[in-house]
């Protein structure tokens, strides 16, 4: 309770904080133009109105949106947990497998995805799920594996006396120890893909939240384009909180601080 | 054999009574009789359905023993199981094991650093050196059955402890 009403008070403040820059204006001081903040920072009731208007349209592009990024994410996921399944049965797999992940998490995606875009044809859902599944793989697959390699050597032995197999290790020890993590790691994941899903369709599509930021920026709408951010940003909060009541549900045996 | 570590190993993610059932469960050989007569026997009787984060440390090693236990193993190799315990319950976790000794049939093998611990518990002490490990000497405990909290101060307890100071400090 104490905790629900401090955000909400934080929250009011800030939004209260940012209805009072209403008229003021902003000064271009290299062309010595004037124009009104507006323009660059809509206050919360004109974003609250323009999403109001364009209620319908939001929406409808936003689901477009989360359709792709959750068609990225369960395939970025489901490839991440395989592979570090396979990690744990073949060790020697991991020696390789790392070091080419690391490699390409620390190429800029976003920066390769026009590349990605043309390859898979412009205006394909294809490219967006794509982008959008690379940039919650590594997330996912790097935590994982931490996590896995953490699990202490005493446990495997312990796992050995009681002659378990490879097989046994991992369905008793590793997986079940592995969910809270991997719904952890889901929590960076989800809006790591929402954001790759709406970058994709910024550069490449007719549709979805991303291309209705761009056609807002060039139609310069800016409540519209703030509305669309909104929406975004609330899936992605209303997805970790889905995680986190799931992560309570299916763990309870977890230590809550 | 059964093994009881140092630190009790038990999952996070399993309660007392799933931990138990663990090595069954890898040996395809569930028998929900026989976990509830270990949990009984090692006096977990009305914790088994909480998770071990919810023990305390003593608690935590006696459920370490019943998983050694629950598959009936000839021999129970003991690791300085109660090592990481303070005294108080150190003592108390020693009670208790010979009174799961008595009930057991199995031969219990306990590696100790402690000479009480070690005469109070044992029928034989044997003492091994330091790498390489060969046994220096093998000493026989003449107290029978009479291992209960009195024979701590008993006379016969402190000469047998004589008896293996001795011999260590001919090694």
């Amino acid at each position: 309770m104490k905790k629900i009403l401090a955000i909400f008070t934080t929250l009011s403040v800030f939004l209260a904080v940012w209805q009072m820059t209403e008229n003021r204006i902003n000064v271009d001081r290299i062309n010595n133009d004037e124009t009104s903040l507006e323009a660059f920072l809509p206050t919360p009731s004109t974003i609250y109105t323009s999403f109001k208007d364009n209620f319908g349209l939001i929406i409808s592009e936003t689901l477009i949106t989360l359709e792709r990024a959750f068609a990225g994410f369960v395939s970025g996921f489901i490839m991440a947990v395989a592979i570090v399944a396979l990690f744990s049965f073949f060790p020697i797999l991991r020696h390789v497998g790392i070091p080419i992940s690391v490699a390409i998490n620390s190429f800029p995606i976003i920066g390769f995805s026009p590349i990605i875009i043309l390859f898979f044809g412009q205006g394909t859902s294809l490219s967006i799920v794509f982008i959008s599944m690379l940039i919650s793989y590594f997330p996912i697959l790097i935590n994982l594996d931490n996590f896995v390699r953490g699990i202490p050597a005493d446990i495997f032995n312990m796992m050995k006396i009681y002659n378990s197999g490879n097989r046994q290790i991992f369905l008793k020890l590793i997986f079940p120890l592995s969910i809270p993590t991997i719904i952890e790691t889901a929590k960076l994941a989800v809006p790591a893909s929402i954001i790759g899903a709406t970058m994709g369709e910024w550069l490449g599509t007719r549709n979805g939240i991303g291309h209705l930021i761009t056609v807002s920026l060039y139609q310069l709408n800016p409540g519209v384009l703030y509305a669309s951010l909104a929406a975004i940003m609330f899936s992605s909060i209303i997805s970790i909180f889905a995680l986190s009541v799931i992560g309570k549900i299916v763990t309870p045996w977890v230590i809550k601080n | 054999m059964g093994f009881v570590p140092q630190q009790p190993l038990l999952l996070p993610n399993r309660t007392v009574r799933q931990n138990i059932e663990l090595p069954l469960e890898i040996k395809k050989t569930r028998d929900n009789d026989a976990v509830t007569a270990i949990i009984e026997l090692v006096g977990l009787k009305g914790f088994e359905d909480f998770y071990p984060h919810q023990l305390s440390g003593g608690m935590k090693q006696k459920a370490a023993i019943a998983c050694a236990l629950v598959y009936n193993p000839k021999i129970l190799l003991m690791d300085e199981p109660f090592s990481s315990l303070d005294m108080i319950t150190r003592e108390k976790a020693n009670y208790d094991l010979i009174s799961i000794k008595q009930k057991i049939g199995q031969t219990v093998i306990f590696v100790t650093h402690n000479i009480e611990e070690a005469v109070f518990l044992s029928d034989r002490v044997v003492f091994i050196s330091g790498i390489p490990g060969k046994i220096i000497s093998d000493i026989p405990i003449k107290m029978g059955n009479r291992r209960h909290r009195e024979i701590m101060t008993d006379e016969s307890f402190f000469n047998e402890i004589k008896k293996v100071r001795k011999v260590m400090a001919m090694a």
